[in-house]
């Protein structure tokens, strides 16, 4: 079976994960409420959605 | 390029996939609107609108379209009786798809199907119901210590195991101190009913 032939270094380890950083989410401010809320869902505080309550919270 | 590949699998056979879509389609034509996750909504969002548009047309014919993706013949009915004729002037369009965010568990976008003109009513919260502990608290008007019952078979055995050492003890002698000890041990070997995590 073939095996590495040698370890891989630290910078070579970091290096690959350069692009592997998450980034947060989007967030807009609730117009009822005005807590931070994700973008086009329903307020997971108020419940509202498009001026109107959608969900029991 | 990805051609023809219409449609999302949602991890399951044909089959458990189709009877999911009928179990839902019965769920939303019953209470007017389901939560679900994002992507099976939006799979499940053009059946439905399907249905309402077959069932604008009364019929033998339509009535068996629809009763092939809802077995339940009463709700068929109420398909017909009660949700298309709301939407006779809508040329389409009778759904909408509300987000709701990553749920807890497993963070799927969890999402509402509804109909367009449902009618949310936001439930009026009552007082907190008093939980148990609660009401003992107020009685006893401080930190109540939570009382644990002990399974009484294990304390049965607990107890047996405790004692039947105990007159060895008082007794000199080290064959006897041993003997006592050893014995109750096969005798309760057969009457477990799992593997015993204690002793042998
Ligand atoms: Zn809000």
């Amino acid at each position: 079976m073939p095996n590495p032939k040698r370890r891989h270094s630290k910078a070579r380890r970091d290096k690959r994960r350069a692009h592997d950083a998450l980034t947060p989410p989007a967030m807009s401010e609730c117009p009822n409420c005005h807590e931070p809320k994700q973008p086009h869902r329903v307020c997971p505080r108020c419940g509202y959605y498009k001026g109107k309550q959608a969900i029991n919270t | 390029m990805q051609h023809n590949r219409a449609g999302r699998k949602l991890r399951r056979t044909t089959a458990h996939r189709l009877a999911m879509f009928s179990n839902q389609l019965d769920s939303l034509m019953n209470h007017e609107r389901i939560q679900t996750t994002l992507s099976k909504a939006k799979e499940l969002r053009p059946l439905a609108e399907r249905l309402i548009t077959v069932a604008k047309k009364d019929g033998i014919a339509a009535r068996r379209r629809v009763a092939r993706w809802i077995p339940d013949r009463t709700t068929v009915k109420r398909v017909f009786e009660a949700i298309a004729p709301r939407f006779v002037d809508r040329p389409g369009g009778y759904t909408r798809i509300l987000r709701l965010g990553a749920r807890r568990g497993d963070a799927a976008e969890a999402a509402i199907l509804e109909f367009v003109d449902f009618k949310f009513e936001a439930k009026e919260r009552g007082p907190k119901k008093e939980s148990l502990a609660d009401r003992a608290r107020r009685a006893s008007g401080g930190r109540v210590e939570t009382v644990r019952k002990d399974k009484p078979e294990g304390e049965g055995e607990e107890t047996a195991r405790e004692a039947a050492p105990k007159p060895s003890r008082k007794t000199s002698g080290g064959k006897e101190r041993t003997k006592p000890a050893a014995k109750p041990a096969p005798k309760k070997g057969p009457s477990r009913t799992g593997p015993s995590k204690r002793g042998a």
